[in-house]
């Protein structure tokens, strides 16, 4: 067991050893710093592991990821683990062990068990980055070779109990009800996005009474539950929600209730969320900008396949709110 | 000539109805669930006070189990033919879809319901005649539910469909107060309860369901009132998918499963047998108009909705024992009472 | 009272295997209209096959069917329908959850007049009293038209299968009714009541095949009494020329077969 397990460790080394080798020698004139030479080795292609390829929105990001690289003069090679972990662990070691990508950026499906990769591409000088914190991955700060690059959900949470508590100081005198619509139950960051959601709200207009921590998943039941709520407040002055779902529900139950919520504020911001805000239905939206974090995500990994001995960054998504005035 | 039989016996053994305690448990049975709907409401305008016991709250629930009660009315097609119709999610998405697709493309809104509504009969007929080559209904739904998921999302090319004004005179908008989909839902009961125990087809289906052989021996094709009972199913999903983008004024390509247990539940409480054969759409409607009352008045008193699904789950279950007794006392004592006038045949 | 010179069914010479297995060994057999014939014999003996294949679910090896006189072949039990062949099965046919009048007229429910009619609609009314009429022909007194047949009683719903397929044979005087063990589940007092339906029938002019294993009711219901043993007909005699001892004999192979 002992034989086997030596030679397989062989095995896998051997290809690195092989590249380094491959690389000391073609690096031509005596380069003594051997990481730069392995640097210039690494192919311009960028491979891209999101959770999985089926929801639109991650669909969406890779599409974008392709089209920013192929502008700055990369290839990408995109995967789909299907979210399955163990999966998107082999199909990574498959192309940065063979030397076949120059930098990758992980979505993790399970942060945890993705130690010995990290390892791998920091040993082969592959510039990586992954999803969350560093401490979701066992490390504790800025690594060598990693870049972190995570949702700040208490920053988001802020944002959107501020802004509902600005327009309620604005428009209904800063007092009254108002309707907390969460995002499911296990949902990521659900804890800390809450947390800082209803304290920034209470900061903002302290006289606020939040009546219910409604789930919302779907948009139709939704607007029927959101319904009810009305029902049960009918002076109900507000909504801030979590999710899209939320907000366009909230929307849609007062509508055909014929009443009128003057605050609604929002957390996600898709397209026809931003036409509500624009047309004034809607007070704020509090949005995560994947674009730009996509740009500055892909930067990052250019520069570090500079410089792969360098700790990474620790970056955040961007966060934007827009209101009625632009913003 | 009359046939002689034995004499009858003493004129107190001849009981011309049934004696009161059958009477009684049968009412049980066929009427409870009004009853309890009835006792429920009650309770609630007590407890949910001063909100619940409005007109605009009747509305409400009226509106919540609209949605319910037009998914519940194909499945309970379905089972009474004798076929449980899991891919009523999938053609819900698929024919709101479609029809979505057809809106933003120029078509006119009346064109595109139409077609998004033959839509959902023709997934019946498929159903339907693939379950006549003898596969297992339930196996052959799930198969169509996974295909037309695919297809929605395809169309809706991977994101939702936004931006459907022109369905709100069917979704959010009130004639005489009263919202469109609560119409509807009425519309579609009544012509479904008089369909069934009125008309021959109907009635025939309801018997094909019940026994098949029967039917045959009686020299009708069976296998037609099968499929048609799969075209009901999903003509009723097709119709339910649209209401539901109505109300959103957004179609959505992801099949939501909790339809199928909304559906059920109700169903099952309405005390549709699943052996088939049998059932009632009035009852089907009160069993969703019950779901949307408990989910309503718990969340009016700001209990978490999840309390209603919670609730909604022990009261089926205690229905379905209370069905369970009844029936099997209502047959002991018919057996009782058959033995006592089987001299002059009439009871 | 048996009439017309021409049986109303015959079978000639039929014969039936399943492998190397005799079901049915050239098999001669008739019954005239208005006449009950018994179908007597032990488990085995190949009645019910006889019977099925008089009612067209199986088909014989050899042999030919005559209906009034006309060769016919039944592909399928809806061929013998449209013969005028009725078959009483064993496990009744019924439709549990619905009432009696609706099992009465399926397949031959009343519409209503007019535009409704067009629609579909069926006349309750009308069939409730249509039925209750053949009922009453048939000199049948049962539940109300209304009672769903799954709270009759055994007896009862026997009658309501019984009825059922009396009145489809009747229309035309010229049906053939088989019944396929009518009284099997039934009690005595039941039984007598299905004894004078059978009768009733024959009086009224339906040639009746009846498959037993009650003697004393094929005495007393029969005009005569055919006895099957291993696939052969070992006895076809008038009731009125035969006893219980000589019919035990010939079901048991005590007594050896009339025709050697």
């Amino acid at each position: 067991m002992n034989v086997l397990r030596t030679a397989l460790a062989a095995a896998i080394a051997t290809p690195l050893f092989l590249t380094a080798a491959c690389g000391g020698s073609s690096s031509g004139g005596g380069s003594s710093n051997n990481d730069a030479a392995s640097a210039k080795q690494l192919p311009k292609t960028l491979v891209f592991s999101p959770l999985s390829l089926a929801p639109p929105a991650l669909k969406g990001l890779s599409e974008g990821v392709k089209g920013y690289a192929k502008s700055k003069g990369w290839d990408v090679i995109v995967q789909d683990p299907n979210f399955d972990a163990t999966k998107q662990n082999q199909q990574l070691n498959e192309v940065i062990s063979a030397g076949r990508v120059g930098a990758a950026w992980v979505l993790a499906n399970a942060p945890k068990s993705m130690g010995d990769l990290l390892k791998t591409a920091q040993a082969k000088g592959v510039p990586i980055l992954v999803n969350g914190q560093p401490d979701e991955y066992g490390f504790t700060g800025p690594q060598p070779g990693i870049t972190f690059d995570y949702i700040d959900y208490t920053a988001g949470g802020k944002e959107l109990g501020s802004q509902l508590g600005k327009c309620i100081t604005e428009k209904a005198g800063g007092a009254g009800k108002v309707l907390y619509t969460t995002s499911q139950e296990g949902s990521a960051g659900k804890e800390a996005f809450d947390t800082a959601a209803l304290a920034a709200l209470k900061a903002a207009a302290p006289n606020v009474t939040v009546v219910q921590n409604l789930p919302v998943v779907d948009r139709a039941k939704g607007q029927t539950d959101i319904g009810n709520v009305l029902q049960g407040n009918p002076d109900l002055v507000g909504v801030m929600s979590a999710n899209d779902e939320g907000s366009l529900g909230a929307l849609g139950a007062a509508g055909a209730a014929g009443k009128k919520l003057t605050c609604i504020t929002d957390f996600g911001g898709n397209d026809e969320v931003l036409k509500d805000v624009k047309d004034g239905k809607m007070y704020a939206s509090v949005a995560l900008q994947f674009n730009d974090d996509m740009t500055q995500s892909f930067d990052t990994l250019v520069k570090m396949q500079a410089n792969p001995k360098a700790n990474g960054d620790i970056l955040i998504v961007p966060q934007k709110t827009t209101t009625a005035s632009g913003s | 000539m009359a046939v002689t039989i034995a004499p009858a016996r003493a004129a107190g053994a001849e009981k011309d109805k049934d004696p009161a305690v059958i009477r009684s448990l049968i009412f049980v049975r066929d009427r409870g669930i009004f009853v309890l709907w009835a006792l429920l409401l009650i309770a609630f305008s007590i407890w949910a006070s001063p909100y619940f016991a409005s007109v605009d709250n009747a509305l409400l629930i009226a509106n919540a189990a609209a949605l319910t009660a037009i998914f519940a009315a194909g499945v309970a097609v379905g089972i009474i033919c004798g076929a449980l119709d899991l891919s009523i999610p999938g053609t819900a998405a698929l024919a709101s879809c479609v029809c979505g697709w057809l809106i933003t493309h120029g078509a006119p809104t009346g064109v595109s319901i139409v077609a998004a509504l033959i839509l959902g009969a023709l997934v019946g007929a498929v159903n339907g005649l693939i379950t006549l080559r003898g596969f297992n209904p339930i196996v052959v739904t799930i198969g169509t539910l996974s295909a037309m998921t695919g297809l929605a999302a395809v169309i809706a090319d991977g994101y939702t469909i936004p931006g459907l004004d022109s369905l709100t005179f069917m979704g959010t908008q009130r004639y005489l107060g009263v919202p469109a989909p609560v119409w509807i839902t009425a519309a579609l009961f009544a012509a479904g309860t008089v369909f069934l125990t009125r008309t021959r087809d109907g009635i025939r289906m309801m018997a094909v369901g019940g026994n098949p052989e029967a039917v045959r021996r009686s020299g009708i094709h069976a296998d037609r009132y099968k499929v048609l009972g799969f075209v009901i199913s999903g003509f009723c999903a097709a119709l339910g998918g649209l209401v539901t983008t109505a109300l959103v004024t957004e179609a959505n390509p992801a099949a939501n499963a909790s339809i199928i247990f909304n559906a059920l539940t109700a169903v099952a409480l309405a005390g549709v047998s699943l052996a088939g054969g049998r059932g009632s759409l009035p009852r089907v409607l009160v069993g969703a108009l019950i779901l949307g009352t408990i989910s309503n008045a718990l969340t009016i008193e700001g209990i978490q909705p999840y309390w209603g699904t919670a609730v909604t789950g022990v009261l089926l279950l205690a229905s379905l024992a209370v069905e369970k007794w009844v029936s099997t006392t209502v047959s002991k004592r018919l057996v009782q009472s058959a033995h006592a006038s089987v001299h002059t045949g009439t009871r | 009272m048996t009439s017309s010179l021409v049986p109303a069914l015959e079978l000639r010479g039929i014969g039936m295997h399943y492998g190397y297995v005799r079901a049915l060994d050239r098999i001669d057999i008739e019954v005239r209209q208005g006449e009950v014939l018994g179908l007597l014999g032990d488990n085995g003996a190949g009645k019910s096959t006889l019977l099925k294949v008089m009612s067209g679910v199986h088909q014989p090896t050899s042999g030919e069917i005559r209906v009034h006189g006309a060769a016919s072949t039944f592909a399928s039990p809806a061929d013998s329908t449209h013969a005028g062949i009725q078959m009483v099965y064993q496990d009744l046919a019924l439709v549990d959850a619905q009432d009696i009048a609706t099992n009465l007229n399926l397949g031959r429910e009343i519409l209503r007049k007019g535009p409704l009619g067009w629609l579909g609609f069926v006349d309750h009314k009308a069939q409730r009293r249509r039925s209750t009429e053949e009922l009453e022909k048939l000199g049948v007194r049962t539940a109300a038209m209304t009672r769903p047949v799954e709270m009759l009683s055994g007896g009862q719903r026997q009658v309501v299968a019984l009825a059922r397929g009396a009145t489809r044979v009747n229309g035309e005087k010229s049906g053939i009714l088989l019944l396929d063990e009518p009284t099997a589940a039934l009690g005595y007092e039941q039984t007598q009541q299905v004894q004078s339906l059978i009768r009733r029938l024959a009086d009224q002019g339906v040639a009746c095949v009846l498959v037993t294993h009650n003697l004393p009711l094929a005495m007393a219901v029969c005009d005569r009494i055919a006895v099957l043993n291993r696939g052969k007909k070992v006895a076809d005699v008038p009731v009125a020329d035969t006893g219980n001892d000589q019919l035990v004999g010939w079901i048991t192979g005590a007594r050896p077969s009339m025709f050697c």
